[in-house]
C-alpha cells in the first residue's frame, strides 16, 4: 500500500497553512488539535534517534521514549514544531514535561493534559474543564478561535475515523496485508490527518491474507522495530489481534451531542482498557479474554519497552491468568531501537514452537 | 467466638502489648541516657524520643495485628488524606510505612525477591515490591498486617502508587478508591482543587457506607486541626536544623517522621512531637551539635536509603557534612500552613494537591535555592533513587542550574530507597569524599 510518510504529512500541512504539535503518548484529543488548526504527529520515540542525547536530562532508568523525545525535540529535526502536546501518561512523561518546560525550555510552547484515570462524574466534569483549559493554550498558541460548529465537524471527521480505524483493528483476517503492511497502516495514524486515513482505509486490498501458523495477540506499548512482525511471521506465526497502547488501545466510542468538549471529554474517557489509566486488573484481563477469544489467538506476546512502570505493574497477574485459561503467554523487554537482539529472537522463536 | 468475647481478647491483646511495649522504651532510654555520658566523635547520641517513637509506632502496629473484626481498616498511602476516614472510625494502616520500616530493618530485600519470584520486575518500585512480598511471603517484623476493608491510594505522590496499591486490592480482595490529583505543572487551577474535593466527597459517601458510621464535618475538622498542629510542630522541629551547628539531622528526622506520615491527626502524635520539640530546644540551648565536627551543611534531596541510614549519616558525619534538612521529610509539615479549618474538605483538597511530589521539576529547584538560603547550605546531595522516578527525574538539570546560579555544588549519588543490592558502598563513598572536597 502507498501510505504517505509523515514528512509528506508534514509538508502538506505547512502548505495547507497548518501547524505541527509534536504529540507524546497516548492519548489525546485528535479534533481539538485539528480544530485550532495544528496537525498532530506523534512521538514515539522516534526509534532511530540517539539514546544518548536525552542522557544529560534524565538518569539511565528512564524509558527510552523520554529520553530519545526530549533530544529529538530540542534537535533541529523538530524545527517545524509549533507546539509540544505531552499528555499525563506516566511518572516519566510528567517527568519529561516538566524538566523540558522548567530548565530546557524550548522555543515552542509545552502544552500538558492530565488524564483522569477514573471513570466518575467527578473525572468527567474534571475532564472537560480539562479540555477547556487545553483549549484556551491552543488559541493562544495558534491565533485560532474555532466556532462550536467548526469543532463539531472536526469530531464527526475523527468519529467517522474512530470507526475506520475500529473496523480495520479488529478484522485482520480480512486484509489481504501481511502483519507488516497491516500494522504500518494502523500507525500512520499517529500522524494521518483523519480524512486521509479514511481514504486509505478503503484502498485496502480485501481477500484472505496469508496467515500461517498460530495467531498471537501483540500487548505492549510500541512495536519498534516493525521488522518484529517479519520475525513473527518468519518463525512460522502471526499476529491475529493487538493490545497497543499506539494502536487497539486507542479505539474511542465515537461521540456525537451538542456540545463539544461534552463530546470530547467522553470520547476521552472511552478508551479499552489500559494500563497507562490504571484500568483495574480485573476489567482489563476480561476484556483481554473476550478478544483472546473472539480471534482465538494461541497465545499473547507483550513487547514492552524497558522501565515503563504501567506496564510492568499488570505482568504478573496478566502472566498467571492468561497460563489459567491456557494461553501461553511471553514478555519481551526491550530498548527502543533499529535493531531485535538475537537473545529475544530466540525467545520468539521458542513461544512460536511452544504455540505451534 | 462471640463479637464480645473477640472485643476482650483485642482489649488484653493490645494492653498487654503495650505494657511490654512500655517496657522496652524504659530500657531503650536508658540505653541512649547511658549513651549520652560516653564521648562521640562523629555524632551525638540519639534523641530519647526516639525510643518513644518506636513504641509509639509498634503500638500502632500491635493494634493493627488484632484489630480486623473490631474495627474497620482503611489502608491509605502516605500522600492520601486520612482526616475522613479517621473521623468515621477506621483504623488505618499505610504499607509505605510498613515497606520503610522493612527497609530499615534490612529484610526489604527478601521480600523484594519474592516479588520478583512471580514476576514483579526489579525496575519497579522497591516499597511495591516489598510490601507485595511480604503479602506473598506471609511475612512482617510488625506482627500480622490487617487486612483492608478499604484502600485509599492519592497518586499526589507518583502514579506508581497506584500500580502497586491496585495489585495490593487484587491480592487482599478489598475495594481500592482513587483521589486523583492532576500533577502540578504550574500553581493549582480552580478546577483542579475541584476535582479533588469533588472526590474527596465521594470518598466520605463511600467510607461511610463501608464503616457502617455517619461522616460529621465538625469530627473531621477537629481531627484535621490536631493535624495541622502536628505537622506545624513538625516543621518547628525540622526548622531548629536552621541552628549552627544543627541540633539534629535530616537522619534523624527520617527515622522520626513515622508518626507524622501514618498516625498524623492523633493527639497522641501531636504530644509526641511537642517533646521531640522540647528535647531539640534543649540541645540548642545547651550548643550540641547533631554532627560534631560540623562544616558543611546541605540538603538531601529524595527519599532515605533506610537500609543504609546509619552508615550514610556517619560517612558524611567523618568529612564534617550534616545533612540539615530533606524536601522529604519537609512535605508531611506542608498541611502546616495550608489547612483552612473553615473549609475542611476544600483545604485539604488544595493541601494535598500541593504536595512537594506532585509539583513541577523547577517548583521543587525555587524550594531548593529558599532552603539553601534559609538552612545556609553548602551543598545538596541528589539521592538519584532508581526505583523512584518521580523524584528522581530532574535531579541532573537540578544540579546543573544550582551550581551555575548559586555556585553550590551538589552530589548524584545512585541508590535505591529499598533495595540495598543496587547500593555500591564504595562507589556512593567515594562519591561524598570527592563532594567534601567541592565544598572545601
Amino acid at each position: 500500500m502507498n501510505i504517505p510518510r509523515r514528512k509528506d504529512i508534514i509538508k502538506q500541512a505547512k502548505e495547507k497553512g497548518d501547524k505541527i504539535a509534536a504529540v507524546m503518548p497516548i492519548h489525546y484529543p485528535r479534533a481539538l488539535l485539528r480544530a485550532y488548526g495544528f496537525q498532530p504527529i506523534e512521538l514515539w520515540g522516534p526509534p532511530h534517534v540517539d539514546h544518548m542525547g536525552g542522557v544529560q536530562h534524565f538518569p539511565e532508568y528512564t524509558c527510552d521514549i523520554v529520553h530519545k523525545s526530549t533530544y529529538f525535540l530540542n534537535s533541529d529535526e523538530a524545527k517545524d514544531v509549533a507546539c509540544t502536546l505531552i499528555p499525563h501518561t506516566c511518572d516519566s512523561l510528567q517527568g519529561m514535561a516538566s524538566v523540558i518546560n522548567d530548565f530546557i525550555k524550548p522555543q515552542s510552547p509545552i502544552l500538558t493534559l492530565y488524564h483522569p484515570r477514573g471513570r466518575r462524574k467527578s473525572d468527567f466534569l474534571f475532564m472537560e474543564k480539562e479540555l477547556k483549559s487545553l483549549s484556551a493554550k491552543l488559541e493562544t498558541v495558534s491565533g485560532k478561535s474555532p466556532s462550536d460548529s467548526e469543532l463539531l465537524e472536526h469530531i464527526r471527521l475523527e468519529n467517522e475515523a474512530i470507526t475506520v480505524f475500529e473496523k480495520v483493528a479488529m478484522s485482520r483476517e480480512q486484509y489481504s496485508l501481511t502483519d507488516r503492511e497491516f500494522y504500518t497502516l494502523l500507525r500512520s495514524r499517529e500522524y494521518l490527518p483523519a480524512e486521509t486515513f479514511i481514504e486509505l482505509a478503503q484502498k485496502i486490498p480485501a481477500g484472505k491474507p496469508d496467515l500461517k501458523g498460530p495467531g498471537i495477540m501483540l500487548s505492549g506499548i510500541v512495536p519498534e522495530p516493525m521488522a518484529l512482525f517479519d520475525h513473527i511471521n518468519r518463525f512460522g506465526a502471526h499476529v491475529i489481534c493487538d493490545d497497543l497502547a499506539c494502536c487497539s488501545r486507542r479505539i474511542y466510542q465515537p461521540c456525537w451531542g451538542d456540545d463539544p468538549i461534552s463530546i470530547l471529554a467522553n470520547q476521552m474517557l472511552s478508551m479499552p482498557p489500559d494500563t497507562t489509566i490504571s484500568t483495574p486488573f480485573a476489567e482489563r484481563f476480561a476484556y483481554l479474554k473476550k478478544r483472546v477469544n473472539e480471534k482465538g489467538a494461541q497465545g499473547m506476546l507483550v513487547y514492552n519497552i524497558k522501565f515503563c512502570e504501567p506496564e510492568l505493574f499488570y505482568m504478573p497477574l496478566l502472566e498467571k491468568a492468561m497460563k489459567d485459561i491456557s494461553k501461553p503467554f511471553l514478555f519481551i523487554e526491550t530498548e527502543l531501537s533499529d535493531e531485535l537482539s538475537h537473545q529475544i529472537l530466540n525467545r520468539i522463536n521458542a513461544f512460536v514452537e511452544v504455540l505451534s | 467466638m462471640s463479637p464480645k468475647n473477640q472485643i476482650d481478647d483485642y482489649r488484653k491483646a493490645v494492653a498487654e502489648g503495650k505494657r511490654y511495649l512500655r517496657k522496652q522504651r524504659l530500657q531503650q532510654e536508658k540505653m541512649i541516657l547511658e549513651e549520652t555520658k560516653k564521648p562521640h566523635t562523629l555524632l551525638s547520641p540519639p534523641l530519647k524520643s526516639l525510643a518513644r517513637m518506636s513504641e509509639l509506632l509498634s503500638q500502632n502496629y500491635l493494634e493493627g495485628s488484632y484489630v480486623n473484626g473490631i474495627k474497620k481498616v482503611a489502608w491509605f498511602s502516605s500522600g492520601a488524606p486520612t482526616e475522613i476516614l479517621q473521623s468515621l472510625g477506621f483504623f488505618l494502616y499505610t504499607p509505605d510505612n510498613h515497606a520503610a520500616l522493612c527497609g530499615s530493618r534490612r529484610v526489604a530485600v527478601e521480600y523484594c525477591e519474592a516479588a520478583e519470584n512471580v514476576g514483579y520486575s526489579r525496575d519497579i518500585c522497591s516499597y511495591a515490591r516489598t510490601d507485595i512480598g511480604a503479602f506473598l511471603l506471609n511475612k512482617t517484623p510488625v506482627g500480622k498486617i490487617p487486612k483492608p476493608d478499604l484502600i485509599v491510594v492519592c497518586n499526589n505522590i507518583c502514579q506508581t502508587i497506584l500500580h502497586w496499591y491496585q495489585a495490593m486490592g487484587v491480592y487482599y480482595d478489598a475495594p481500592v478508591f482513587l483521589i486523583d490529583t492532576p500533577f502540578l505543572y504550574e500553581d493549582a487551577q480552580d478546577h483542579q482543587v475541584e476535582f479533588v474535593k469533588n472526590q474527596l466527597e465521594e470518598l466520605a459517601e463511600v467510607a461511610e457506607r463501608i464503616s457502617g458510621n455517619t461522616f460529621s464535618m465538625k469530627k473531621m475538622t477537629a481531627i484535621g486541626d490536631i493535624g495541622m498542629e502536628a505537622a506545624a510542630v513538625w516543621l518547628e522541629i525540622l526548622n531548629k536544623a536552621k541552628h549552627r551547628p544543627a541540633p539534629i539531622t535530616t537522619f534523624d528526622a527520617f527515622i522520626l517522621m513515622g508518626p507524622i506520615v501514618a498516625m498524623r491527626g492523633q493527639k497522641v502524635t501531636l504530644d509526641f512531637y511537642r517533646d521531640v520539640l522540647k528535647e531539640v530546644d534543649e540541645r540548642v540551648k545547651n550548643g550540641v551539635a547533631a554532627v560534631i565536627t560540623e562544616k558543611y551543611r546541605v540538603l538531601w534531596d529524595n527519599l532515605p536509603i533506610w537500609y543504609r541510614i546509619k552508615w550514610t549519616a556517619e560517612t558524611l558525619a567523618s568529612h564534617g557534612i550534616a545533612a540539615v534538612v530533606s524536601n522529604y521529610t519537609l512535605s508531611w509539615a506542608d498541611s502546616a500552613q495550608k489547612l483552612d479549618p473553615n473549609r475542611p474538605i476544600e483545604s485539604c483538597a488544595r493541601t494535598y494537591l500541593k504536595s512537594l511530589l506532585n509539583r513541577s521539576a523547577g517548583y521543587k529547584l525555587n524550594d531548593m535555592k529558599r532552603l539553601i538560603k534559609e538552612f545556609d547550605l553548602d551543598g545538596v546531595l541528589f539521592h538519584s533513587d532508581r526505583s523512584c522516578k518521580p523524584y528522581s527525574l530532574g535531579q541532573e538539570d537540578q544540579r546543573a542550574i544550582l551550581f551555575d546560579e548559586l555556585h553550590v555544588p551538589g552530589l548524584i549519588m545512585e541508590a535505591d530507597h529499598n533495595d540495598a543490592r543496587v547500593f555500591s558502598e564504595e562507589q556512593v563513598a567515594n562519591g561524598i569524599n570527592a563532594f567534601a572536597e567541592m565544598m572545601g
